[in-house]
């Protein structure tokens, strides 16, 4: 897939991947800021609000209208983090033009996005504060709603304990706090401070003509007396604990158990692709270690897998137990990781994992989301190879250099959350702790 | 038998292929990266009671052994799971049970009929011992434990509880840990050779796919099984709602909801419950999707949220229709459906709103061919396991018309059909 990377402007990027085997092409709209207490909640909450309604289509009614007249087009609002870095904008798959009536859909929606963040629903210059209080109770209660998937709550727990006094410590939406802090004037200023001067990176896949959708994105998204954006940065800290142990409680029944290691393997390491096959010899497939011994012969959980946080050099093996199988489990895990490292591998567990690494990789072609995310996220860090080239590297891995990607993981925090035998919360301050 | 079924209007074509053993084979190729293989038996976790071949035996079964042999079919005698079978393909597998069907499905991106000889051989070769049902047990509880913990799922089973008297749709698809204790080998083999017959059941290969590469392993597999008839005898559910309320206090930091509407209105025939299907699709986006007024006037007063949806189920065992979301006042939002329900139970469709959402679910719909996946899990449980057809819906995606839904509007939306469940925080908590 050939992919060109268009300098748009300063600090505006257009990157193409051209393809034609999709009945709608994939487009999204990235701005990118380090993440702060300042400003975090702000950006997390323009892209909803900017959804809501512009100059001309000023409400959701006219907008989803419009959409719907463009053969069923959604714009989603979308926020996302790598490192320390927070990303937020806009993503869409505008049907093509070939199964429109000819309509250039792809064209048209790009323009509503640019309209969003050009010609906002404002009063006096302002964005309309109705629209930014209700987005923001909307994300508060997105925020006091993480504690409703408890897996996802405990492994974003241990994740903020790993990272404690970082940035990326600062969840993706802001603390409750900061986001009620948030006014429709601070979050006019924040637009034009994204539109200024944060990085700018659009994504086209799929198949267009570039001459016209290139002179398009420039004309939308190189605003004159645009300011060269500031470096981004994520910071990067070696081990700080020694297998501490956090354990909080919840009124649950099945209780959850992270483990999170330093892994001591950043973007750039030549030792990635060997850290990303010990993943995958972990938990990637349902023949992996961890699936196929904690799960499987031991019983011992009824979910464990391994999750990666490349920039940051961390990994959170994450499982779901019985409260009284505690020791258990987590002496089955660290045991399955103390084997990587002495290289017992397995030839079928090799080979299972470069098959499985295999698949998904190939798979991301099915998958323009998925493309998007590995060029952006990856390109943040270092040169993002291409899938298949990484793929390359990955099956050239061998049993020893997994073992030595699993020598230098570090278990640096046990978090366990139990279930505290009643339904009830143990106490409203040990929430307000737990927050 | 061999058929092509082409569709002008989306460019796709697929064939459609009955072997001899019965089983319903369809292959779709697509030139993408991923092939994509599904094979269904219609045996879900509503079919607990069944006769076989005109037999007057009818067995019952217990609550969640759909689920729990999906669970144990991965098992073979070799010793060696199917798991690690595909992992030699590179094959990525997986298994689901919903209401109707139980779907064994891999994904690849290369080495087809080997894997798809694994999925074939590995559901047609069961292995059942006390041991491995007993560690089963174990393992389902810890599920269905888990599920217990999900306010969203409770909510959503909460409300089946209040429309349904009879039917197993009250009962979580894993069962009850009382019920699958209940579950022998005995019982397993005897729910497999009923169900896990090729006549009951359907094949669907979409990718890199060939109809005689995909026919051949199918004949190698299953050359000597003989067609046999299956008859699901689902408890007679009564048309009125069983209660309109159910109350539960969970851990969540608002209350969420789901409000019902039990429909009995269900077609013998599978071309009219497929209209249904999209007559109900496009009520739920015209009068209570985003464009709508409804959704607009709750939104902009703080009744609901983004994670509002609406939906509906249409087949030949169960129909209704739902709303949910979270709320800080359920009560109003019920309120607020109740109305807007019976006005536009009596009132005209709006001819040129009725156009608009009907264009952009066709649209939508023209979107789920991007994915081989999507388009084999569709084809299979959405239409195939009722007897319907994909292209076939989207022609009549395309001709709908306003009189369609005027028709169905009155007797949908009746009162005395809705119900809802809310979950609300713990007293601790407010």
């Amino acid at each position: 897939m050939p992919t060109e990377r268009i300098v748009l402007g300063d600090g505006v990027y257009l990157n193409l991947l051209r393809c034609d085997k999709f009945k709608t092409n994939y487009l999204s709209v990235d701005f990118l800021a380090n993440l702060s207490p300042e400003r975090t909640a702000a950006y997390a909450l323009l892209p909803p609000v900017l959804t809501r309604g512009t100059e001309r289509f000023p409400d959701m009614i006219s907008l989803t209208r419009e959409l719907d007249m463009l053969y069923g087009s959604r714009i989603y609002p979308s926020v996302a983090a790598a490192g320390d870095v927070q990303l937020f904008g806009f993503t869409s798959s505008p049907l093509r033009s070939e199964y429109a009536d000819g309509t250039d859909v792809t064209g048209e929606v790009l323009r509503l996005i640019a309209s969003m963040l050009s010609s906002p629903r404002s009063v006096d210059g302002c964005l309309s504060s109705a629209y930014t209080e209700s987005e923001k109770k909307i994300m508060i209660d997105r925020i006091r709603a993480r504690i409703n998937d408890k897996a996802a709550y405990a492994l974003r727990r241990c994740s903020e304990l790993l990272s404690e006094g970082e940035l990326s410590a600062i969840p993706l939406l802001g603390t409750e706090e900061q986001a009620a802090r948030v006014t429709a004037p601070f979050l006019t200023e924040c637009l034009k401070t994204a539109r200024e001067s944060l990085r700018i990176e659009l994504y086209a896949i799929g198949s267009f003509d570039i001459g016209r959708l290139t002179a398009l994105a420039r004309e939308l998204f190189v605003l004159p007396g645009r300011r060269t954006p500031a470096p981004l940065v994520t910071e990067r800290n070696p081990r700080r604990h020694h297998a501490r142990r956090i354990t909080e409680t919840q009124p649950i029944t099945q209780a959850k158990l992270c483990l999170g290691y330093r892994t001591g393997c950043y973007p750039e390491d030549e030792a990635l692709p060997a850290y990303s096959m010990l993943t995958e010899v972990l938990s990637g497939s349902p023949t992996s270690k961890l699936f196929m011994n904690v799960r499987e012969k031991k019983s011992l959980c009824y979910y464990c897998h391994a999750s990666s946080n490349l920039p940051k050099a961390t990994m959170i093996v994450s499982s779901g137990i019985d409260a009284a199988d505690r020791e258990r489990a987590e002496e089955a895990i660290i045991g399955e990781i103390e084997a990587c490292a002495r290289g017992e591998i397995t030839d079928e567990e090799l080979e299972a994992a470069g098959n499985s690494v295999a698949n998904s990789i190939r798979a991301m072609y099915d998958d323009p989301a998925a493309l998007k995310s590995w060029y952006l996220g990856r390109g943040l860090f270092s040169r993002a190879m291409d899938p298949d080239a990484f793929l390359e590297k990955l099956l050239s891995v061998t049993r020893d250099q997994i073992a030595e990607a699993a020598q230098r993981l570090s278990l640096d925090t046990v978090y366990f959350l139990e279930g505290n035998g009643t339904t009830e919360e143990n106490s409203s301050e040990e929430e307000d702790h737990l927050e | 038998m061999n058929e092509l079924v082409k569709s002008e209007l989306l460019r796709e074509a697929y064939y459609r292929i009955r072997h001899e053993s019965g089983l319903e084979i369809y292959v779709f190729p697509k030139d993408l990266a991923v092939t994509y293989a599904i094979l269904a038996t219609r045996f879900g976790s509503v079919d607990n009671r069944y006769r076989i071949d005109g037999g007057s035996d009818t067995v019952e079964i217990p609550d969640g052994t759909a689920h729990f042999l999906e669970h144990k079919m991965f098992e073979n005698e070799d010793g060696e799971d199917t798991f690690q079978k595909f992992a030699r393909t590179g094959a990525d597998a997986n298994a689901f049970t919903s209401f109707r069907s139980t779907s064994y499905v891999f994904s690849c991106t290369g080495k087809l009929p080997e894997s798809l000889e694994i999925l074939l051989r590995s559901a047609f070769s069961p292995y059942f011992t006390d041991m491995n049902v007993k560690k089963e047990q174990g393992i389902i509880a810890q599920e269905i434990r888990m599920g217990e913990d999900d306010p969203n799922d409770i909510c959503f089973r909460e409300l089946l509880c209040c429309l349904y008297e009879k039917s197993s749709l009250r009962i979580d698809i894993a069962g009850s840990v009382e019920s699958i204790s209940r579950i022998t080998p005995r019982l397993l083999y005897d729910c497999h050779s009923a169900f896990y017959n090729p006549r009951n059941m359907i094949l669907c290969v979409c990718g890199r796919a060939d109809p005689d590469e995909v026919t051949e392993v199918v004949r190698r597999v299953l050359s000597d099984r003989k067609p046999l008839e299956v008859v699901s005898l689902p408890a007679q559910e009564p048309p009125a709602v069983f209660r309109p309320r159910a109350e539960r206090r969970m851990k969540v930091s608002k209350p969420l909801f789901c409000i019902g509407v039990k429909d009995s209105d269900i077609s013998p025939s599978p071309a009219e419950r497929m209209k249904k299907t999209a007559v109900m699709q496009l009520i739920a986006s015209l009068y209570f999707g985003k464009s709508g007024e409804f959704y607009n006037r709750l939104y902009s007063d703080g009744l609901i949220s983004p994670s509002f949806s609406c939906w509906s189920q249409h087949n030949s065992a169960f129909s209704f229709f739902t709303l949910s979301g979270d709320s800080d006042d359920p009560d109003r939002v019920f309120e607020a459906f109740s109305s807007h329900a019976a006005a536009i139970a009596r009132a005209p469709v709006p001819r040129e709103d009725f156009e608009r959402c009907r264009r952009s679910l066709y649209s939508r719909f023209v979107k789920l061919f991007d994915s081989t996946e999507d388009i084999a899990v569709s084809l299979v449980t959405d239409f195939a396991v009722d007897g319907g057809d994909i292209f076939a819906y989207g022609e009549i995606l395309r001709s709908l018309t306003a009189e369609d839904a005027e028709r169905v509007l009155p007797t949908l939306f009746r009162p005395e059909a809705f119900a809802m469940s809310v979950v609300r925080p713990l007293p601790t908590d407010q």
